[in-house]
């Protein structure tokens, strides 16, 4: 008897749940505003983002030479300096200002200075210091030139050493030189690329802040229009059971968000080349509770928007803090406590250090199981979190007088 | 034509209506103050190290011999690396890598002690997850600095054992040094590198956002005409008394994040805060008259804030203080142009971190001043919007 009661409630239950889903589909799909939200930002914020990081990394970034030496020697290290993959000398000066003058103009962003006695005090077995000086406008010409001008000294005092030696064999060469070789391997991301670092970030940010953007923007539809007793009016008959509410309609958010999650995360690394060594379903399987977190976290803020468009005005410069918070450019290590754990609340900040680990890392859902459990804790918080703000709602809207069966009609 | 007198007048009528706008939802003060400041504050907070420091790294010591050991104290010893474990095999140091607990390791191969007293050339390698951008550069610059002084330490042994000198051996170990200095930000400060352009940029969605919001407001609620018909019919006058309070509040704002620059937070300013501050009124003005032209051309309060985000957005990404426009693809060199927080990036490197003559960045105050002036042309369509007071969901 008290199983086929259950069995019942459960019918009951699961039948509202699909009503509210299909109620929500056809809200979802009446609105253009919401269907942009969700179809069209995720494919094409991710396209244009990828055009301009693609280049990945900077090369031939122009500098000068000030070579007061005008040694071989001198003329050697600029010419090697020249050919460095990060470098490229635009022109020769003859001095300091001319140099400046060229770095004012934004001709150059780097000088190059080789003082008279460069050569004589290599010749008089001396250390024999040369001046750069970078702009520091972007980081990323620095780090180029820092690397082209350690190198390029590098190899050229070698081969000065190789010179003293006389008449070494190169296996004696090799050893008096580098007695510890070593070698970098850069992993994940061989070629150091700014797009293949920033991007992963950039596609899971881009699926929860479309979310957020979207189901604001559609609560705030319904509470400028008034229209919350839609969602409970004739309904009674069940309690106006809250968790069918919400539950429905992130079933609703969740099967639509299908297409753009493939989209984006399969698709886009794919066009671009862009590092993905992950197993595709292990990506799919984390990015389930992803997903979940991001649709409660979503529904939860949608109750500070009062009016459709306000939830650009809450929502779109969030993005940005909530990229820094989740620790892909700043060390999440390196970061105040407190920032730490306003970021711990960020369903996007375990999305994308997990995301970073299996797609990019290649790791496995036990690797990255940290943030796949802390996205399964943030799922259900905010699920409670969300059933409060409706039924809260709810029981605001009733007080003000949406009492009652008001008939169903096709305007949604 | 009204006259000067009445026009201030209408004016005064005008702007004190949106003074009561303003005060009236809480969403402006949200935009106008608090959304721009608790930004400002979060990223300079962030990262108020400027770098970071003791970066978590493991060493996989093959070798476990006094001089390996004597590497791994070495390499702890750096401000930028911390050996928070030391795996048996490079498998355990891979997965540690994976699961992020660890930003890169370096190997220290069998025999290392043995090899190197040897002189047979046993090969240090390290390994750096680049997927993290700054800690894998960060670590490689640590592991290399490194790598290069336990040759030269070898080096140096041999050659006093050979009886050399101990200032002959120096040149020796390295005979030309580059002394590479970064201009205007010697710490490599990584917060002056990026917020100096990233707080503005967010400055400038806000107001795009919310400029955007203010007009096209006018026109959903249909209190567009009733606007209008206060300013005497006069598009400039609706205009200019709607967005003169804003201009003033986000001025203050924007004002107020540079005095925590480079006032509180100390970042390099060379040329005083004049430049700046123009600069920084310049950008007010000219992202509104963005937010004017967007307005004008797609006068739905939705479509035209999807454009306003997506072009706050996408101008910090295309303004080329991280990734260098030089290195982008063509449409988008040509493009960044047209991105006021382009020019304003311009003159912050030249006037605040370079302090080079105010001369050089006169193409950028110009080009900020004429973006202020864009919108000017394209007022009598939006005055046609403003009057039909259509509203599009």
């Amino acid at each position: 008897m008290k199983i086929s009661i259950l069995k019942e409630q459960l019918k009951t239950g699961f039948l509202d749940i699909c009503y509210i889903w299909r109620k929500e589909y056809i809200t979802v799909f009446r609105d253009f505003g919401a269907l942009i939200f969700f179809l069209a930002l995720p494919f094409a914020y991710p396209l244009l983002y990828a055009l301009i990081y693609n280049p990945e990394v900077v090369r031939d970034v122009p500098m000068v030479v000030v070579d007061n030496a005008r040694t071989p020697l001198s003329r050697e290290l600029a010419r090697n300096m020249d050919a460095s993959p990060n470098a490229k000398i635009v022109s020769y000066c003859a001095n300091m200002e001319e140099a400046k003058e060229l770095m004012y103009r934004k001709e150059c962003y780097g000088i190059l200075l080789i003082p008279e006695d460069f050569s004589k005090k290599l010749v008089r077995g001396e250390q024999s210091p040369v001046m750069f000086y970078s702009d520091m406008s972007i980081m990323l010409n620095y780090k180029g030139f820092l690397m082209a001008i350690t190198d390029v000294t590098m190899d050229l005092g070698a081969k000065l050493q190789v010179e003293t030696l006389g008449g070494a064999t190169p296996e004696q060469i090799s050893m008096a030189t580098s007695p510890v070789p070593y070698s970098s391997i850069t992993m994940y991301n061989p070629e150091s690329g700014f797009g293949s670092f920033l991007i992963p970030a950039i596609l899971v940010l881009i699926l929860q802040q479309s979310l957020v953007l979207g189901i604001g923007l559609l609560a705030g539809g319904v509470y400028e229009h008034k229209k919350l007793h839609h969602y409970y009016s004739g309904r009674e008959r069940i309690h106006n059971n809250i968790i069918h509410i919400v539950l429905g309609k992130a079933i609703c958010y969740y099967s639509i968000y299908i297409v753009p999650t493939v989209f984006i995360l399969h698709v886009v690394p794919w066009i671009f080349s862009f590092p993905q060594i992950g197993n595709q379903w292990e990506i799919y399987a984390f990015m389930a509770p992803f997903l979940f977190a991001s649709i409660f976290f979503s529904m939860t803020l949608s109750v500070f928007v009062r009016e459709r468009e306000t939830s650009f005005l809450l929502f779109v410069f969030t993005s940005l803090l909530f990229l820094f918070i989740s620790g892909i450019t700043w060390p999440y290590y390196a970061m105040p406590e407190f920032w730490k754990i306003i970021g711990t609340m960020i369903p996007s900040t375990w999305g994308i250090q997990g995301f970073v680990g299996i797609n990019t890392a290649g790791g496995t859902i036990d690797d990255v199981h940290e943030s796949f459990i802390w996205l399964w804790v943030l799922t259900g918080f905010y699920f409670v979190t969300t059933c409060l703000v409706y039924r809260y709602q709810i029981y605001k809207d009733k007080k003000r007088g949406f009492k009652g069966n008001l008939v169903l009609t096709d305007e949604v | 034509m009204v006259d000067l007198r009445s026009g201030f007048k209408i004016l005064g009528t005008v702007i004190v209506r949106e003074l009561h706008r303003l005060v009236s939802r809480p969403i402006y003060i949200l935009c106008l103050i608090v959304a721009p400041l608790i930004s400002c504050i979060f990223l300079l907070t962030l990262m108020d190290k400027g770098l970071p420091e003791r970066l978590p790294t493991a060493v996989v010591d093959l070798d476990h011999s006094t001089a390996s050991r004597n590497f791994i104290r070495q390499l702890n010893s750096l401000s930028l690396i911390q050996v928070v474990e030391q795996p048996n095999s490079f498998t355990e140091a891979r997965e540690s890598l994976q699961r992020g607990q660890i930003y890169g390791f370096l190997v220290i191969p069998e025999s290392f002690e043995a090899k190197a007293m040897a002189g047979r050339q046993p090969e240090l390698s390290f390994y750096t997850n680049n997927g993290y951008y700054i800690p894998g550069a960060l670590l490689y610059k640590g592991f290399k600095t490194m790598s290069v002084l336990a040759s030269g330490a070898i080096v140096q042994q041999t050659l006093l054992a050979h009886g050399q000198y101990g200032y002959e051996i120096t040149p020796k170990l390295q005979p030309i040094v580059p002394d590479v200095h970064a201009l205007g930000n010697p710490w490599l400060n990584y917060s002056v590198y990026l917020n100096n352009t990233f707080i503005p940029g967010m400055l400038q969605l806000l107001i795009l956002l919310t400029t955007v919001f203010s007009i096209g407001s006018e026109i959903k609620h249909g209190t567009s005409r009733e606007w209008l018909a206060k300013s005497h019919n006069s598009i400039i006058l609706a205009i200019t008394g709607k967005l003169l309070p804003q201009t003033v509040i986000f001025f203050v704002v924007g004002a107020l994040c540079q005095s925590l620059l480079y006032g509180y937070w100390h970042f390099p300013l060379h040329n005083g805060i004049w430049p700046m501050l123009s600069a920084m009124l310049l950008l007010v003005i000219a992202s509104q008259s963005y937010a004017v032209i967007m307005m004008s051309i797609a006068p739905s309060l939705r479509i035209g804030l999807s454009m306003a985000g997506l072009f706050g957005i996408i101008s910090i990404s295309i303004t080329g203080f991280s990734f260098p426009v030089p290195a982008m693809y063509s449409p988008f060199r040509l493009l960044t142009n047209i991105f006021p927080l382009r020019h304003y990036f311009l003159i912050y490197a030249d006037q605040a971190l370079n302090g080079i003559p105010l001369y050089y960045s006169r193409i950028q105050y110009l080009a900020l001043f004429l973006f202020a002036l864009a919108s000017l042309p394209l007022l009598p369509r939006l005055k046609k919007a403003l009057q039909r007071q259509i509203y599009v969901p």
